[in-house]
C-alpha cells in the first residue's frame, strides 16, 4: 500500500542540502551541482504522477538526481575528442605542471576518505531531518554555515538564551541519532 | 566536593565550547563539574564527538539565494 505523499512546496527546505552534498562529491563542481538539483526538482514536479508512494519522497528525488548525474556525464563524454583537455591550475606558478605530477600529493584525500566523509555527511543530514523545522534551520546556520549568535538571534527574533536552548536540544537529538546510526 | 555549577549550566558551557564561545573561566567551572558528575561527563564527550564528525564530514549547504531561486521556479511551474 502506498503511504508516502509528495509535498513539492517543502522540497527545497527539506532536501536541497542533502541532494547538494550527494551531488557535489559526484560532479565536483558547485555550479553544476546547483543546476542538477534545480533540474531534479523540476523533473520531479513534472513526473509527480509516476510517484507510487512506495519509496520516501527523498529516495524518489535521489533516483531522479542519479539519472541527471548520469546524463551530465553522458553529455561530457559525447563531447570527448571534440575538445582539447582543459586543466585548471591552482596558481599561475603551477601552470605547465601536468596532472600526473600532482596526483601523488600525499596530502590529498584518498578516494576511501571521500566515500566515508560522504556517507557521514549524508547520515548527519538524515538525522537533521528528524529535528523540527526551526531547530534544524538554526542548528544548520550555527553549526554548518558558521553564523554568529547575534546574526541568528536577529534573523529569528530570539534571545541568545533561547538560541542556546534550541542548540542544546538539537545537538542532543543529533548525537542520539548519530549514535544509533554512525558512532 | 561541592558542585560549582548546575548540570544545565555545565551543558550550556559545553555547547558554547563547541563553537568556541565559552570563556576559560566557564570551561574551568565545567571541568570541575565534570569531576563530580558522571552523567554530564558522558554527555560532554558525546557532544565533542558530534562536533568532530560534523567537522570531518565537511558539509556544504546550498546558498540561500540559490534556494530562493529554485523555490520561485518551482512555484511558477506549479501555477502553470
Amino acid at each position: 500500500m502506498s503511504s508516502n505523499l509528495l509535498h513539492p512546496n517543502s522540497w527545497v527546505d527539506r532536501y536541497s542540502d542533502y541532494l547538494y552534498n550527494y551531488t557535489i562529491v559526484r560532479v565536483n563542481d558547485h555550479e553544476i551541482a546547483q543546476d542538477l538539483i534545480s533540474e531534479t526538482f523540476l523533473a520531479g514536479l513534472k513526473s509527480q504522477k509516476n510517484f507510487k508512494g512506495e519509496a520516501s519522497e527523498r529516495t524518489w528525488l535521489i533516483s531522479i538526481l542519479k539519472r541527471k548525474i548520469i546524463d551530465h556525464y553522458r553529455k561530457i563524454n559525447s563531447r570527448k575528442g571534440k575538445a582539447e583537455v582543459r586543466m585548471n591550475y591552482n596558481s599561475e606558478d603551477s601552470e605547465g605542471d601536468w596532472l600526473e605530477e600532482r596526483v601523488s600529493d600525499p596530502f590529498d584525500k584518498t578516494a576511501e576518505d571521500t566515500m566515508v566523509n560522504e556517507e557521514l555527511g549524508l547520515a548527519i543530514l538524515n538525522c537533521l531531518e528528524g529535528l523540527n523545522e526551526k531547530q534544524a534551520a538554526i542548528f544548520k546556520m550555527k553549526t554548518i554555515e558558521g553564523f554568529d549568535t547575534e546574526t541568528i538571534c536577529n534573523e529569528y527574533n530570539i534571545t541568545p538564551s533561547n538560541l542556546w536552548v534550541i542548540i542544546h536540544r538539537a545537538r542532543k537529538a543529533m548525537a542520539d541519532c548519530l549514535e544509533k546510526n554512525w558512532f | 566536593m561541592k558542585v560549582p555549577i548546575s548540570c544545565e549550566q555545565a551543558a550550556e558551557t559545553c555547547d558554547k565550547a563547541q563553537y568556541k564561545e565559552a570563556s576559560n573561566w566557564q570551561k574551568l567551572l565545567m571541568k570541575l563539574h565534570h569531576i563530580v558528575c558522571r552523567i554530564c561527563r558522558v554527555q560532554s564527550k558525546k557532544n565533542g564527538k558530534l562536533t568532530e564528525v560534523i567537522n570531518k564530514a565537511d558539509l556544504k549547504t546550498l546558498p540561500s539565494e540559490k534556494k530562493e531561486a529554485i523555490k520561485i521556479r518551482l512555484h511558477e511551474e506549479m501555477n502553470r
